[in-house]
């Protein structure tokens, strides 16, 4: 566990990176807490705001699992739809649901209860698989929970949805996705401190290795996807509630871990600032292409992608940070020294560090 | 240190500032702030703004359009030959301020807030589709702003009590309602229904069923099935047995095409077949010629209806004015969409104010007739005094047949062409079973063998496989479209034409992401899938295509047995395709080469072999095949850009199961899931279908969990487990 102290020689820079992080942080946190003051500020946007809030949290949470253990979830949307539909099963009055009635804040708690029960359960069977395959298992767990969610009709509403009671009050939902996403970045930040952030970085690095010096590998990755899972699922919930509307094709989308994913590529695999950064640069860049290139957007959006994982396989942050960044770098590494498996002599060898 | 740190910052500011600058161009040279129609202001006293956000991109993109120029035709028709609307005596222009919502909830809903605070709209019209008008009627109700809209159709968005939201078409569950009707009244007495699990045609399928309830039509059977459904075999044999009058069902276009076909391959032929989207469409008499003869389907509204108002004149004046605008006849969204226009319009000036409050009295007062038909709001705001139409294709034409105000002709009851058929054992059910099995099976061996053997030999995983498949099947109609050739005649020049395509991905891209962490490439593959489904859509569009074959039609086996010809020469060539290639990897050299590279790279380098030439080969065939496969499946599943992933998925779940690289694994996991989804779909009532879908992750994860080396083995192991 070691390895992941600070004794890399550009430590004192990435201490000094850290700091004005940090400021930054505060002053822009600071920033976004007056948005609603400020005159022009009306509600379209907080609501924009919000949505990339919405967005900026479930990358966070991408990340926990997808760049600090290295196991990448490619439905991890299913939380995000898990929180919204209990919420919405929960508060809805239509007359082909349950119509159970709850008021708000007990239906988005349980919603995003539930959405980390689930995950904690799935979790125990998908984090079994590795590489590739916990990545596809878990796109399959996305599909067939949709799927399952469309035919449970008695309970869902089915593929006609479910609406919930409207109330769009804009300044509020914005506050509280603020809130918790500040939250969610500063645990981020603690945690990676901590030596359970230490073991999470160690089972992404060398899991058999991370097992045999005595850290319960399966019970702390189970932990930390149960805990992403909550964390999305209540921003599901929220969603749920500010949409006033559910369908298993609303609430289920592919885009939004299409988006997590690379936002936080963009912004730097396992580190604390990259989702965030990468996943605001990413709508600010969409909002550009979609506005003028219509058809083709996607198709730019595409080459984007390409490009950022081809040439800035680091991301923007893993520039400043010499911990967790290099994910990319050190999963070379491994891949390279399973690659060169058969030589055994070269099994221990400890090649450069950081990739810079 | 510090050099180290001005490189870095090179690193990022160089993009960063790349970046800005093109933003800033890219600002400079366009309109973000959405896009108006109308409203010039010439010789009138001021401008009415309205707002709405519509699907310019994504999957509404072409009834998107469609609403649209329905709205525009009203602007164009108020400010040009109406001479503006008049309020209080004075005449206003009409300007409709749009925004593209790209089919996306967030985003619709997003635009509609901002189209009432930024834009100070005083009315909005609805978006397309009963899911996005479901999201945005909640924030005009909570802004009381008034919305109308034409085109989201859904029951539950009017059980919400909203006092500003306001439909001109009929409401979904009433969408059979004529149609039922007609049906009952000339004798039909059992009726099944098979409905996609989505948001509209759920809600039509609950209507048709309280519907033909009412009208004393037993419902024999209920079926639901997934979006994107690609093999409807299990429900017609089910429907086949239980031999119905009517058979009610439908989605999407391509289910229309998807139930027709298959009900034909089957034998199965209802008296009546009444389908929810795609008989109105004339491109679905192009597409299946005689075989939709004799097909009912409901219609919002058609031309040839014989309503007629004071504004645009009859149902066929206003599809000439339309026409004259938009060089192509309407098809009923447009209508809608402009009806709702001028239902606000007639409130509006029957208020003479543009005041909410006033505007919504009137709108609950109204009363018109309209080349839509008759205008009146109930208190949910549903216009119930329009009864849904139903058209019937005769002689090739299609023609209404209810209701009685708006018909033209009489229905044909049975429909031209039905013989009776239907009945059957249990054992013929289980024969039946077990030949759809085995030919989904000998299809999806076909569809999986390129996807397994890259990443068996490679270790990628193609995730632009199931693009790749679709590459294929529109080079297969392509050539059946514009010359007439057959798809499988099509399958040499295919796969020389994919081999090519095949190896430039390889040396372009997948060479440099192959020694990179699997991650890489999968991210890799992902973004090219999306472009290669976007440059599709660019230059096929997303209508659905499908290519025709002379190997069509049905053997009998005995009466209630068939075997559908199509997929039978599919699935023999599968095989055969399959054999030679197992037979190039055991004999040949470079199939030596290959499985060598496989199973130890270095050791084979060793040995002399050019990894990276086998590599390039490996994926060229493999991409070969995969064309290859695509253009076979090109009379059978809908031919779509977006229709790739679902047979990536597939690949992938058959692959893990069965072991990388393995053909005669590809084999046997395909036929192992053909014959699962045959049988839980033929055997599980009402959701069979639905099941299938999720069957293939369940045997993918158990597969995974409890035996990772595969279950056929392959050419590396799966390794699939963590500890």
């Amino acid at each position: 566990m070691n390895r992941v102290g600070l004794q890399d020689r550009s430590a004192a820079g990435s201490l000094r990176v850290g700091r004005v992080m940090r400021i930054a942080a505060v002053a822009i946190l600071i920033l976004l807490l007056c948005v609603p003051l400020l005159p022009g500020t009306n509600d379209a946007s907080l609501f924009t705001l919000t949505l990339m809030l919405t967005a900026v949290g479930v990358a966070v949470n991408w990340n926990l699992t997808g760049g600090f253990t290295g196991y990448v979830d490619f439905g991890h949307a299913v939380w995000f739809g898990i929180g919204a539909y209990t919420t919405a099963i929960l508060m809805s009055l239509q007359s082909n649901g349950p119509q159970i009635g709850w008021s708000a804040p007990p239906a988005i708690a349980l919603g995003a209860l539930v959405a980390g029960l689930l995950a904690a359960v799935i979790g125990r069977a998908t984090m079994r698989l590795k590489g590739p395959y916990f990545s596809i298992a878990m796109l399959g767990t996305f599909v067939a929970v949709r799927e399952i969610v469309r035919v449970w009709g008695g309970l869902t509403g089915g593929g006609v949805g479910l609406t919930l009671p409207p109330y769009l009050n804009r300044p509020l939902f914005y506050y509280l996705e603020l809130g918790l996403v500040a939250v969610l970045v500063a645990f981020t930040w603690w945690l990676r401190g901590t030596r359970l952030g230490a073991a999470l970085v160690a089972i992404r690095e060398d899991e058999i290795g991370a097992e045999m010096r005595g850290i319960d590998t399966t019970r702390l990755k189970v932990m930390v996807f149960s805990f992403a899972g909550f964390s999305t699922g209540l921003f599901g919930a929220l969603w749920a509630y500010q949409n006033t509307f559910v369908d298993p094709d609303i609430a289920f989308v592919e885009v939004r871990t299409v988006d997590a994913v690379m936002g936080t590529m963009l912004g730097g695999l396992g580190t604390v600032a990259g989702p965030v950064i990468g996943t605001a640069l990413l709508f600010w860049l969409r909002e550009l292409l979609w506005s003028h290139l219509l058809d083709y957007h996607l198709i730019a959006q595409g080459i984007l992608l390409i490009v950022i994982v081809l040439f800035l396989p680091r991301g923007i942050m893993g520039r400043f940070d010499s911990r967790g960044a290099s994910a990319m770098a050190i999963w070379r590494r491994r891949e390279r020294r399973r690659a060169s498996a058969c030589e055994h002599s070269t099994e221990t060898r400890r090649d450069g560090r950081g990739g810079s | 240190m510090t050099f180290e740190f001005a490189g870095s910052w090179k690193r990022i500011c160089v993009p960063a500032i790349g970046g800005i600058v093109l933003a800033i161009l890219v600002s400079c040279g366009g309109d973000p702030d959405g896009t108006s129609a109308g409203g010039s202001g010439e010789g009138f006293a001021g401008t009415l703004r309205i707002g709405a956000a519509l699907s310019e991109t994504g999957k509404y993109a072409v009834e998107g359009r469609d609403s649209r120029r329905g709205y525009d035709t009203w602007v164009r028709w108020v400010n040009e030959e109406y001479g503006g609307i008049e309020i209080g005596g004075r005449r206003y222009a009409a300007e409709i301020v749009y925004y593209d919502d790209e089919s996306d909830a967030d985003t619709a809903a997003n635009l509609v807030q901002k189209l009432i605070d930024e834009d100070g709209v005083d009315f909005l019209l609805g978006p397309y589709s009963s899911g996005l008008t479901t999201g945005t009627s909640a924030i005009a109700e909570a802004n009381d702003v008034i919305m109308v809209e034409g085109n989201g159709t859904s029951d539950t968005m009017f059980e919400r009590g909203f006092r500003n939201l306001f439909l001109v078409a009929t409401i979904a569950s009433d969408y059979t309602r004529s149609g039922i009707e007609t049906l009952a009244a000339r004798g039909a007495r059992t009726a099944v229904i098979a409905h996609e699990d989505t948001s509209f045609p759920t809600a039509v399928a609950e209507g048709a069923r309280r519907h033909l309830e009412a009208a004393g039509i037993e419902v024999l059977s209920m079926e639901s099935y997934p979006k994107d459904i690609q093999d409807a075999s299990a429900i017609m044999t089910k429907f086949r047995e239980l031999d119905p009058d009517v058979f009610i069902g439908g989605g999407h276009y391509n289910d229309a095409v998807l139930f027709v076909t298959s009900a034909k391959d089957l034998g199965f032929s209802p008296d009546g077949m009444l389908i929810t989207v795609g008989p109105s469409n004339p491109k679905l008499i192009d597409e299946l010629g005689e075989d939709v003869e004799g097909v009912l389907g409901p219609t919002q509204w058609e031309p040839v209806m014989a309503y007629q108002g004071p504004y645009f004149g009859s149902a066929a004046d206003y599809a000439a004015y339309f026409e004259s605008l938009w060089g192509e006849p309407p098809v009923y969204q447009a209508a809608s969409a402009t009806a709702a226009a001028l239902a606000l319009h007639l409130a509006i000036e029957e208020a003479g104010t543009t005041d909410t409050v006033a505007v919504r009295e009137a709108l609950y007062d109204l009363r018109a007739d309209t080349f839509y038909g008759p205008i009146a709001f109930d208190e949910r705001g549903v216009n119930i005094s329009k009864p849904m139409g139903t058209i019937q294709v005769q002689d090739g034409e299609v023609r209404v047949i209810a209701p009685e105000a708006a018909a033209v002709a009489e229905l044909r009851y049975p429909a031209a062409g039905s013989s009776v058929a239907g009945g059957g054992s249990s054992a013929d059910r289980l024969a039946q079973t077990l030949i759809n099995g085995i030919a989904l099976g000998g299809m999806y061996t076909i569809l999986v063998l390129g996807f397994s053997i890259i990443w068996g030999v490679m270790g990628v995983i193609n995730f632009a496989h199931g693009e790749y498949v679709m590459v294929g099947a529109y080079l297969a109609w392509l050539a059946n479209h514009l010359w007439g050739v057959d798809p499988f005649l099509t399958v040499p020049v295919v796969f020389v034409l994919m081999m090519v395509l095949g190896y430039g991905t390889q040396r372009f891209l997948v060479n440099r992401v192959i020694d990179r962490p699997h991650l890489v490439s999968l991210l890799v593959m992902f973004a090219v899938a999306i472009i290669m489904q976007n440059l599709l859509k660019v230059v096929f569009s997303a209508d659905f295509r499908r290519a025709g074959t002379g190997l069509d039609g049905v053997w009998s086996v005995t009466g209630a047995v068939t075997i559908p010809v199509t997929r039978f020469w599919i699935m023999l060539l599968a095989l055969v395709i399959t054999g030679a290639l197992s037979l190039f990897l055991a004999r040949t050299r470079l199939g030596k080469s290959i499985r060598a590279a496989a199973q130890h790279r270095e050791a084979a380098r060793i040995v002399g072999i050019d990894v990276g030439k086998v590599y390039a080969l490996t994926f060229a065939i493999c991409i070969g095949i995969t064309g290859v496969a695509g253009a076979l499946v090109s009379p059978v599943l809908g031919i779509q850009p977006f229709q790739g992933p679902p047979l990536t998925l597939k690949a992938f779940a058959i692959t893990a199961m069965a072991g990388l690289g393995s053909v005669r694994g590809a084999l046997g996991g395909a036929l192992v899931l053909g014959l699962v989804e045959a049988g839980l779909a033929t055997y599980i009532p009402r959701i069979g279908t639905n099941l299938a879908v999720v069957a293939s992750f369940v045997v993918l994860v158990a597969a995974l969990v409890l035996r990772p080396q595969g279950l056929f083995g392959g050419m590396r192991p799966v390794d699939a487990t963590a500890t």
